[in-house]
């Protein structure tokens, strides 16, 4: 077999980390921050575990409205059962569009989304057994593919699951994808194979997940609730007018441009850097861009504006170290298919690029 | 993942590793690797390190799905993928044009030229294509393996890696003939 890249792999593994990079250090940053997110995900979700527990009537509850996009917290709403399948003794329930039943006298903790994503927590009175849902927008990683079985989950596009020994136990994880391009997570944990057994069974037997998308949307809030950005309106004077799969975009006289360009069979993309090197504009479109869906987090400054054509629009900007500015615009099309395009303005620009970039896009 | 063994009064105690221990020592085995694969995706050693450290953050949330699975497998999935995700970026990861890099490592030492001259090649391709090369040719990764790496079919992953393959060499000024593989 002739290998295309012999001397560059000599090279590859030549790479190593600075001295200054610190493994156990890194290990510790990675924990550190991810614990302070879960406690500050745990404080939002408590709202949502009072208004479930309480009486155990969340069904007559009215909803609360978010008072800002992503700030919502997710509600488990008990349902009625669809049918006779859930077990003797449990509750069936249902979460993002997800139905599912565990045993009745388990509780729900908070919802916890490790990533950010809205969540909830089943598990018994000592917290041996458990049941962890989260929703997202990517695939996560149930298992290794040969080692994992397929369930078959009435309206779900795939679900695959993972049995394995866990320290305190066994354990499953269980994904749930669905035609919308959402999955549910979830990991099922027991102190022998014989519960782990049961509450598959259970599982099993109830899980179901529905067909229309504003079922697990409403988990992300909505693009209606973000503060709405004024922009410049029309084409600036020398700018000229680029396409990338339908979206019109204008860039600046001068410049580089670049593309479209197929990067791979789901993604187009196009670059423009000015002659400086400073000013950068990033489009690129899927096909399915089920990762643009989620509505950012309310800290993060986000806004939309109105666009003919798209049903979801968001802008939102963060500042580098550098400071430097990067937005990131994300169009979704109402006939489907999503665009992104990053813009990049150093720090100190006179105009604000981002917003002038916006002003000119159209949906052809 | 670990265990250890200590004696106590003649009794055999095993005692297993914290979550702690247990993450320590996966970010000691792993973070080599992952910043090997960073390094090559974004040519700078500072960004390197921001998305290793990135990769590990992702894949301790995950941890307790991963632990008694393939945890590099997702670190590394988390670490090639990790562009896509843009609101949850602290700092941007866009490349560093080829341009900017110090010509004046041509005088530095064979090994370190070569290194610069293989980052600034890869720089120059699509981020897609990037990605797959390193993935399926540096990394001697499998058609398979890398579009489960990237999320992406194994048909793009063929048809991306042989134009990347075809776009390195040309800027690579390499003549060899395309593998059949």
């Amino acid at each position: 077999m002739n290998d295309p890249l012999t001397s560059e792999k000599h090279v590859v593994a030549a790479i190593q980390p600075p001295a200054w990079a610190d493994a156990d250090a890194m290990a510790a940053t990675a924990m550190r921050r991810v614990r302070r997110r879960r406690v500050v995900i745990r404080a939002a979700g408590a709202a949502a575990a009072v208004l479930a527990v309480a009486g155990g009537v969340a069904l007559a509850q009215p909803r609360q409205e978010p008072e800002l996009p992503g700030a919502s917290a997710p509600v488990v709403q008990p349902v009625a059962s669809p049918d006779a399948d859930v077990p003797a003794g449990w509750s069936a329930y249902e979460f993002g569009g997800l139905r599912f039943a565990v045993p009745s006298d388990w509780i729900e903790h908070d919802s916890i989304g490790v990533n950010g994503e809205p969540g909830t927590l089943w598990t018994d009175e000592t917290i041996t057994e458990q049941f962890q849902l989260e929703v997202g927008t990517e695939p996560g990683w149930a298992g290794p593919p040969e080692d994992t079985e397929e369930w078959d989950v009435p309206g779900a596009e795939r679900t695959a699951l993972y049995r394995y020994d866990n320290q305190t136990g066994v354990a499953a994880n269980l994904e749930v994808e669905r035609a919308d391009g959402y999955f549910y997570q979830a990991v099922v944990a027991a102190p022998s194979q014989e519960a782990l057994d049961t509450i598959l069974a259970g599982l099993r037997r109830t899980l179901s997940v529905s067909t229309d998308p504003a079922d697990v949307e409403e988990l992300f809030g909505s693009t209606d609730e973000l503060p709405v950005v004024e922009l410049p309106s029309g084409l600036p004077g020398g700018w000229r007018v680029q396409e990338v799969d339908g979206l019109e975009f204008g860039i600046p006289a001068g410049g580089e441009y670049d593309g479209p360009h197929t990067d791979s069979g789901d993604s187009t993309s196009s670059t423009w850097f000015d002659d400086a090197g400073k000013r950068e504009i990033w489009v690129t479109y899927w096909a399915e861009g089920r990762d643009a869906l989620a509505v950012p987090d309310a800290d993060s400054g986000a806004g939309t504006f109105p666009l003919d054509g798209a049903d979801y629009v968001t802008l939102g900007s963060v500042t580098d170290e550098d400071g430097s500015r990067e937005t990131v615009i994300t169009v979704r099309r109402a006939d489907g298919g999503t665009y992104q395009v990053r813009v990049v303005d150093p720090k100190g620009a006179g105009t604000d690029l981002a917003l002038q970039v916006a002003g000119t896009l159209a949906l052809r | 993942m670990t265990a250890a063994a200590t004696a106590v009064d003649g009794v055999s105690v095993v005692v297993r590793a914290t979550t702690e221990q247990e993450f320590t020592e996966f970010a000691r085995h792993s973070m080599p690797v992952l910043y090997r694969i960073a390094y090559l995706l974004c040519g700078d050693e500072h960004r390197a390190h921001d998305l290793t450290q990135l990769a590990l953050e992702r894949t301790f949330r995950a941890w307790p799905r991963v632990r008694d699975g393939s945890p590099f497998a997702y670190a590394r999935r988390a670490l090639v993928t990790s562009r896509i995700d843009a609101w949850r970026r602290t700092r941007r990861d866009v490349l560093r044009e080829p341009e900017t890099f110090d010509r004046a490592d041509e005088v530095r030492e064979p090994a370190v030229h070569e290194r610069d001259r293989l980052v600034r090649a890869l720089a120059q391709l699509p981020p897609r294509q990037r990605r797959v090369v390193v993935l399926r040719y540096l990394l001697d990764r499998s058609e398979q393996e890398t579009a489960e790496d990237l999320g992406i079919s194994r048909g793009t992953v063929k048809s991306t890696a042989s134009r990347g393959l075809a776009n390195l060499r040309t800027v690579l000024g390499t003549t060899d003939e395309e593998p059949q593989r």
